[in-house]
């Protein structure tokens, strides 16, 4: 079992308690002054040179937001977050000037390297003879650093860049999607990302294009009391296709940052949206202090007919993880699916799960989620499904499981599941149990340690998800689900 | 007798038969062989009724009554039956509650009268101990846990009490050991009668050794693409189906 | 008694509050500072809470503060007689005919006149109506009465705990065993629109079994509300099976809610089966507080225009080593919604936890609804918790195959709800209330049953 080997070997490598990517750039950043008013909204907007329509969007959900209240269904609690002592944008010097590699602060790109995201298009090339080429948008703080492969890309005709670039290159794609999945009333957290969002990734993929190679994201806080509000937004118009995949980490710090961002995708006719994501922020140390508040709203709308958008997440990271990654199922004869792994361990809570609207005749959801609960971690899926009048012949099916390790942990499971139409086939189906103790005997009498046991028996719990993932994710995946559990075998 | 004339289909807007022509005569056995693709099963179902099979042309007669402008049970009681080659499984029927319905549904239809219970188990008794079926089997819910086997007898059984004038088996070898074949073929070969005509449907010609049929046709894309008469099936058991692939490539 | 300062928002809602100042000093055990005591602190927690709306989680599918409009006056006993065509009417006449210890009660009033109190007594049980009891309460009947399984964040029970005025208690003795089952029957009685508050408590001692059955039907068509609560002490070693039929009239609002509490090694079996009543809420909270002990709740509902059925359970595992299974089935034609909840809670060191729960819905029209919501609470890790729900139409596939069969369409379809319903009922382990319930749902198909 090399594979297995290899993660072993891999955990040893690193101290108990130890965060990989827990080192801290030392770089001089340009912040907005401390708090939220609606002068920093200003500030971001004049600091990315932005239209006045982009700044009126943003004011108005400025002043939206004074209106809500924070919300408190969850099942996660944290103490009340001071808005006004955090710093809503920051963003290295360095990249105040025009944005090519070759004008990249070395820093940044070594502060890449070491995370394992080469940034330099000639590394990728000179990577593994026929290894898949990765398109990567750096996102640092606030601000997008580089976006490689741009000139291939647009050579098919994909606009993959900063949000700030598309704001300013490409504005009548972004008002006619900006806020049309998620509007900027939407919730809480959304409508102050609406407000004060720095930057993120803009994807849009032209009618019957296959966009040639995955694109992605890596997101990265550095600074210190720096909330990151990114928004991304995805557009795959007629029967176009695109693979995109979102890594994120951050510095360990004692203190909680806020990572709040708004993804958007739009898939319309028979066009299909595949968006992958590896959370790995900060989940705080293994007293629970510190790390991310990572409180997300991730939507997608199969707008056309026979579209399909297909969200998969590995959640390892972060102190509070919120986030449902969600389809509206618009278009006749759409899909949508979810492939959820969330692992929880120490103090981390996650509250995840997704929701399935079906509105449009014929449409179909599939729903895999599979959590693990270890130390003294609450780990919650919650999901809807819901058929509207309209939606005939709505199909879905639904299997969440959940695994807990050690008895200080909870494991929790809330679907709430919604047949407005009677033609509407819905399966549903949850478990919960801890890891058998008769396989965990069996490969401890094959010669396996304890920890190896439990790395083999939890990959292969959640290998209905994990062959979700795009090839290159799947064995860092696995890597990581190792590391997340370490110290969870007595 | 059987008669069915040009018959197009069309399954989800594909047109799976394409013009079938066949016939067959009161108190004959006919075989059905055929690739996989070439529309046995679509024909079972267009003879027992089944939705979602579009009718675009053609027409199909049984003793000169319009068997298309039935539904499926009026067909059950004007004594067509199909042998499913995948038998529902349906909790929470009794197997015995089942047969008992559907005998007396189908007699009452006939004009003839219902039978009681304790005459209806002394028939059922009779019927089941000739294909070895365990009367506790059939205190089981509807096929829930049956064996490949046990299923199939069960169709067998069904076949035996409904007293059809037509039999459709369709793959009744599919998933069936060599005994079980030979268990089913003797349970159906005990119903052969000149009152009875029956079309076999099978992919292999296995079955055939066992229940030899009068004239076997050849389906090939959606048509009878040849017929003769038992020993079109043994060549057809050396050569394979590969001549009929190509004529319907 | 002095009202909390609050601003309610709806009529009915202040109409209860009225209902019970008004009515304060009439009701059974005035005077009674046990009583007196029991009701204020009661009406207290239902004031602080208000009828529940759907922005309150556990009512989200249920919207009690739009649907009651205005508070029923509260019944009284009429001393009406009751013709045994009219009892075999209200409860089926199968039902009706069950042999058991009959114990009547109209609009809550129980009726010594048709009831079998004096053989139930010689049986073994200690009998008393709530009434009585309220006046003079047996010592075993005051240390339980509103405090098994409490739930004081529920407003339903909190009001029924304020306006209980009808209602029986019951206690069976250590290792007592009856021949036949005790059959609670609630009807509603009067012309009149009314509001009935009954409140039953049954205490098993440690070792003794019993069937109890409880009915409630409709004598007339008129509004009624009506608001049961069942308390139910199982003690150790005892065993319980424990029966729900309701088929009250169209016009009837029915909440009804089980409190239960289990000891050691205790067994207890329940059933629900609901036809009746235009809206209903079915609550049931078990909680388990010995180890040991096997929990068994299934039911049927059949459901039809405009009617309302909502389904709520809370298991609670507190200790470890119990299991609890639960299945249910609905069937939904026309416009009516079903509504399932049910919630299992495995708390911290309650390992070994067994808890399985299954609902299916099956939808005939499609103006039908059906709403899920499953739920695992889970903080033990040494558990087998798993839930399940389906809702779809009646499978295309079976009803073919029954079709080919020579079984006309109708006729197969109400076969397949018999057996999708029937899948539920097999979990009633009394021989003649299954074969009863199952000829009530074929009758609910409108098919003969020979």
């Amino acid at each position: 079992m090399p594979a297995v080997q290899e993660t072993v070997a891999r955990v040893r490598e690193i101290d108990v308690d130890k965060y990989k990517y827990g080192f801290v750039t030392d770089i001089d950043s340009v912040r907005a002054p401390k708090g939220l008013s609606e002068e920093v909204v200003r500030f971001i907007s004049a600091k990315k040179k932005e239209p006045l329509w982009m700044l009126e969007w943003r004011l108005e959900a400025y002043r939206r937001w004074l209106t809500m209240q924070e919300p408190k269904w969850a099942n996660v609690h944290y103490p009340k977050i001071d808005f006004q002592d955090l710093y809503f944008y920051s963003a290295p010097k360095s990249t105040e000037g025009p944005k090519s590699l070759a004008d990249v602060d070395p820093e940044l790109l070594e502060t890449y390297a070491k995370l394992g995201i080469p940034l330099r298009e000639q590394e990728v090339l000179a990577g593994v003879k026929g290894a898949p080429r990765v398109a990567v948008d750096a996102v640092f703080d606030s601000v997008s650093v580089v976006t490689t492969f741009k000139e291939e890309l647009g050579k098919a005709g994909v606009i993959f860049c900063s949000i700030s670039e598309a704001i300013q290159n490409h504005p009548e794609l972004v008002r006619k999607y900006l806020g049309s999945v998620v509007p900027i009333t939407d919730n809480y957290y959304a409508t102050l990302n609406s407000a004060v969002f720095s930057d993120g990734s803009f994807v849009y993929v032209p009618p019957g294009v296959r966009c040639p190679m995955e694109l992605s994201t890596y997101f990265r806080i550095n600074a210190e009391q720096t909330g990151q509000f990114e928004r991304t937004l995805i557009i795959a118009d007629k029967g176009a296709y695109v693979s995109y995949l979102e890594g994120c980490t951050a510095p360990m710090r004692d203190e909680n940052q806020l990572h709040a961002a708004v993804v958007e995708l739009v898939a319309l006719d028979d066009a299909e949206i595949k968006y992958s994501t590896v959370q790995n922020w900060y989940p705080g140390d293994k007293n629970g202090k510190g790390g991310i508040y990572n409180f997300v709203t991730k939507r997608g709308d199969c707008r056309g007919k026979n579209s399909k958008i297909s969200w998969t997440q590995v959640e390892t990271g972060s102190a509070i993880t919120w986030k449902y990654p969600s389809c509206i199922l618009r278009g006749d004869a759409s899909r949508g699916e979810f492939y959820s792994i969330a692992i929880s361990n120490g103090y981390q809570q996650v509250d995840s799960g997704t929701k399935m609207i079906h509105l449009g005749r014929d449409t179909s959801s599939r729903i895999i989620s599979k959590g693990i609960a270890a130390g003294r971690s609450n780990n919650t899926y919650r999901g809807l499904v819901s058929a509207h009048r309209r939606a005939a012949n709505a199909r879905n099916f639904t299997n969440c499981d959940s695994l807990l390790i050690g008895d200080k942990c909870g494991a929790h499971t809330v679907p709430y599941i919604e047949a407005k139409n009677a033609s509407a086939t819905f399966e549903h189906e949850a478990t919960t149990s801890k890891i058998s103790a008769d396989q965990l005997f069996y490969c401890l009498s094959r010669g396996l340690s304890a920890e190896e046991a439990v790395a083999l028996i939890v990959n292969g719990f959640v290998r209905d998800v994990l062959q979700h993932l795009p090839m290159e994710f799947m064995a860092e995946t696995q890597k990581l689900i190792s590391i997340s559990l370490e110290g969870s075998v007595g | 007798m059987l008669e069915i004339k040009n018959l197009h289909v069309n399954v989800g807007g594909r047109e799976i038969l394409k013009g079938l022509d066949l016939e067959l005569p009161k108190g004959q056995v006919h075989a059905i062989m055929g690739p996989n693709g070439s529309g046995k099963s679509t024909l079972a179902y267009v003879l027992a009724g089944k939705d979602d099979y579009e009718i675009t042309a053609g027409t199909v007669t049984w003793n000169g009554q319009d068997l298309l402008a039935l539904d499926p049970s009026e067909r059950a009681a004007a004594g067509v039956f199909l042998a499913f080659q995948y038998p529902m499984e349906i909790p929470g029927v009794a197997t015995i509650t089942f047969l008992r319905t559907a005998t007396n549904a189908v007699r009452k239809a006939r004009g003839e009268p219902e039978l009681s219970t304790p005459d209806f188990l002394r028939v059922l008794k009779e019927k089941a101990a000739e294909l070895k079926i365990d009367m506790d089997m059939l205190k089981r819910p509807l096929n829930v846990g049956f064996s490949g086997g046990e299923k199939k007898r069960n169709e067998i059984l069904q076949m035996a009490l409904l007293d059809p004038s037509l039999c459709v088996l369709d793959e009744t070898d599919s998933g069936l050991d060599i005994d079980a074949v030979r268990i089913v073929a003797e349970g159906v070969n005990a119903l052969r009668s000149p009152e009875r005509s029956m079309l076999v449907i099978t992919h292999y010609q296995r079955l055939l050794d066992y229940i030899v049929p009068d004239r076997v046709h050849v389906l090939s894309d959606g048509r009878v693409a040849r017929s003769g008469g038992p020993e079109l099936a043994l060549e057809l058991e050396r050569s394979g189906y590969a001549e009929f692939d190509e004529a319907a490539a | 008694m002095e009202l909390p300062v609050k601003q309610f928002q709806t009529r009915a809602e202040q109409a209860y509050l009225d209902l019970f100042n008004a009515a304060e000093q009439a009701l059974p055990g005035a005077g009674n500072p046990w009583v007196a005591d029991l009701r204020a602190k009661a009406i207290d927690a239902y004031a602080a809470l208000g009828l529940p709306h759907r922005r309150v989680e556990a009512w989200k599918y249920t919207d009690l503060r739009s649907r009651l409009v205005e508070a029923l006056p509260l019944s009284r006993a009429t001393g009406r007689p009751l013709a045994p065509a009219e009892l075999e009417r209200a409860l089926g006449g199968e039902i009706a005919a069950l042999p058991a210890y009959r114990l009547v009660m109209l609009d809550g009033e129980l009726r010594a006149d048709l009831s079998d109190i004096s053989e139930l007594k010689a049986a073994g049980i200690e009998l008393v109506s709530l009434t009585e009891a309220l006046q003079k309460p047996p010592s075993w009947l005051k240390q339980s009465l509103g405090k098994i399984n409490r739930q004081d964040r529920d407003p339903i029970v909190a009001l029924n705990l304020a306006l209980m005025s009808g209602g029986v208690g019951m206690r069976a003795a250590k290792g007592l065993t009856l021949d036949k089952p005790i059959h609670l029957i609630h009807l509603d009685a009067g012309a009149d629109p009314v509001s009935v508050f009954t409140r039953n408590l049954v205490l098993l001692e440690e070792g003794a079994s019993l069937t109890l059955l409880e009915s409630y039907g409709s004598l007339g068509e008129r509004d009624v509300q009506r608001n049961a609560v069942t308390e139910v002490q199982v003690g150790d070693k005892a065993s319980l099976n424990h029966f729900k039929v309701q088929r009250e009239a169209e016009e009837a609002f029915h909440l009804g809610t089980w409190l239960v509490k289990l000891g050691t090694d205790t067994r207890y079996h329940a059933f629900q089966f609901s036809t009746g009543a235009v809206l209903s809420r079915n609550q049931v909270y078990a909680a388990f507080a010995g180890e040991g002990s096997a929990f068994e709740l299934s039911g049927a509902l059949l459901m039809r225009r405009h009617q309302h059925c909502d389904t709520t359970l809370v298991i609670e595992h507190l200790v470890p080593r119990c299991s609890s299974r639960e299945l249910f089935k609905a069937v939904l034609d026309n416009e009516a919604r079903g509504v399932f909840q049910g919630k299992i809670i495995v708390s911290p060191g309650a390992q070994k936890t067994d808890g399985k729960q299954m609902v299916q819905a099956l939808l005939l029209a499609e103006g039908a609804e059906f709403d899920s919501k499953p739920e695992l609470e889970i903080f033990a890790d040494d558990v087998v918790c798993g839930h399940g729900s389906t809702s779809g139409q009646i499978d295309e596939d079976l009803l073919f195959y029954l079709e080919a069969r020579g079984i006309p369409e109708a006729e197969a379809r109400a076969l397949l709800i018999q057996a999708f319903v029937g899948e539920a009922l097999e979990a009633i382990e009394h021989a003649e209330l299954r074969d009863a319930l199952s000829r009530a749902s074929a009758e609910w198909l409108g098919v003969s049953y020979d």
